[in-house]
């Protein structure tokens, strides 16, 4: 009998850009598709805007006269949503992703 | 007997000494206890840092295994000759390991 794939789950309540702990999620979560487990999360309170795909990308606010750290050359930051979808791109077959809000 | 994972997220002198407390009274009810610094925490693990190394000196007589994550510390400029010989490095693999393998019970704090 083949053996139960196990399932991470995390609940989040950090909001974007307000701490470090979402970049600590998302690394838990990358790391643990790698690994070949799946993962539920489940973000609540401000860890709801995590997902919000309002949020725009931004220039570098020090080098604005440098076409290399303007958005349009890749060196803007990411939000925090497109590091989810990317996240959730990684893990829509098996092992799989769900992100829960 | 349990296998605790503690992940501490605080810098030591703003709440972060508080897994290195909880381990240490876990390990005195005889449970395995692993402790993973990770974002602020890892601030224990400079050299010459002197609460930070009496907490790493104290986990250690307590048996508590204590990993300081890599990337945390990068960011922080905390390595090499900066780097306290109390802690391993590790990355989010092992932490994964330690959460799915190596532990009943995890607490982030």
């Amino acid at each position: 009998m083949a053996k139960a794939r196990k399932t991470l789950h995390i609940t989040v309540t950090a909001g974007p850009y307000g701490s470090e702990t979402p970049v600590s999620v998302f690394r838990l979560v990358d790391a643990a598709l790698d690994k070949g487990y799946d993962v539920d999360v489940l973000a609540y309170e401000d860890g709801v805007l995590l997902t919000a795909k309002a949020q725009r990308q931004h220039d570098d606010p020090i080098w604005t006269d440098r076409a290399e750290h303007h958005t349009d050359a890749g060196k803007a930051h990411s939000t925090t949503a497109e590091f989810v979808a990317r996240l959730l791109e990684k893990g829509k077959g098996v092992p799989h992703l769900n992100w829960f809000v | 007997m349990s296998r605790y994972l503690l992940i501490e997220t605080k810098d030591p002198l703003d709440g972060g000494d508080y897994s290195f407390e909880l381990g240490k009274q876990l390990r005195k009810d005889r449970h395995e206890v692993s402790l993973y610094l990770l974002q602020d925490a890892v601030l224990a693990a400079r050299r010459g840092f002197r609460f930070g190394e009496s907490l790493l000196t104290e986990a250690k007589s307590s048996g508590l295994t204590v990993l300081a994550d890599e990337i945390s510390l990068r960011e922080r400029g905390v390595s090499g000759e900066r780097l306290s010989g109390e802690v391993r490095t590790a990355g989010m693999t092992e932490l994964v390991e330690l959460l799915m393998e190596g532990s009943e019970k995890a607490i982030w704090h």
